[in-house]
């Protein structure tokens, strides 16, 4: 194949590394909400876990010392999860958003890899 | 050309390949069409008729058509009751009636449709292929119809891939 004779093909391989770097792009940022939901589910599960701690020290003691802390330890950790879940559904919100409104750039990558592969056969 | 107006001429002919694609065809093919099928359903009168005869010539039962499956039953039925309306009487009755509805939409054979479709691919194309080249930071269209033309593969390559349709 003499690349000189068909500049087009390169051309055409450039726009579509550009346009598979742009998908890439909207792909990292997608990975990194994911990443931030995982995290979360993870706070989300160790301070369901604290919760689960304290109550089970209120049942194993009598000092009323022990029960204010733990009572004080639920209390903050139920605080923690409405804060995380809050986080977590702006998380939703954003992935939703970000998958929603890259659709037509996704479709049209995808369009543009079929159109390279039927024609690049037609050059070799 | 600006991209404003090129932008204006994909909506024009991308309303146009809608239309095309939506195009009924000429009331003589469907009237072809409408014959055949009616004339299809009148053809149990000629086997009842022959049925009919064996009444006459052999002594065959005469409630023989009561004896047909149901699924013939109700053939023969529409058969002797479009047989006694008449074929054509019930195409004239159809088409008067299509005659008042008639609003005008566009009517094409097969054959024009097909051509008229990919004469205005191709312009889609091209204009396609003019708005990547203008779009100077503008983003692109959501509904790009041929991701060939963003790639700017000649339109030539990209009828002979058959990527024009």
């Amino acid at each position: 194949m003499d690349l000189t004779e068909n500049t087009w093909l390169l051309n055409a391989q450039t726009r579509l590394f550009e346009l598979e770097a742009h998908g890439d792009g909207i792909r990292a940022q997608l990975m990194a909400i994911e990443n931030e939901r995982f995290e979360i589910s993870e706070q989300i599960i160790f301070n369901r876990n604290e919760i689960s701690r304290f109550e089970y020290s209120n049942t194993r003691s009598k000092n009323p010392a022990d029960h204010a802390r733990n009572e004080q330890g639920i209390v903050n950790c139920n605080a923690r999860i409405a804060s995380l879940n809050s986080r977590m559904a702006s998380a939703n919100v954003r992935y939703e958003n970000l998958k929603d409104s890259s659709r037509p750039f996704t479709q049209l990558l995808e369009g543009c890899r079929k159109a390279m592969n039927a024609c690049t056969p037609a050059v070799i | 050309m600006e991209l404003k107006n090129i932008r204006k001429n994909i909506a024009k002919i991308r309303g146009e390949i809608e239309a095309v694609k939506a195009a009924l065809p000429p009331v003589a093919e469907i009237e072809q069409r409408v014959r055949a099928w009616l004339d299809d359903l009148v053809t149990p009168k000629q086997s009842i008729v022959d049925r009919l005869a064996g009444c006459f010539s052999r002594g065959d039962n005469v409630g023989f058509l009561f004896e047909l499956p149901q699924r013939s039953l109700i053939n023969a039925g529409i058969g002797l009751a479009l047989a006694a309306i008449g074929v054509d009487e019930m195409v004239k009755a159809a088409m008067d009636k299509a005659a008042q509805e008639d609003n005008g939409a566009l009517r094409m054979t097969a054959a024009e449709r097909d051509e008229r479709l990919t004469g205005l691919l191709r312009d889609l194309y091209a204009l396609e292929f003019d708005e990547e080249n203008n779009l100077n930071g503008e983003p692109r269209r959501a509904d790009i119809y041929f991701p060939a033309a963003v790639l700017q593969i000649p339109v030539e390559i990209a009828a002979s891939a058959g990527l024009l349709k």
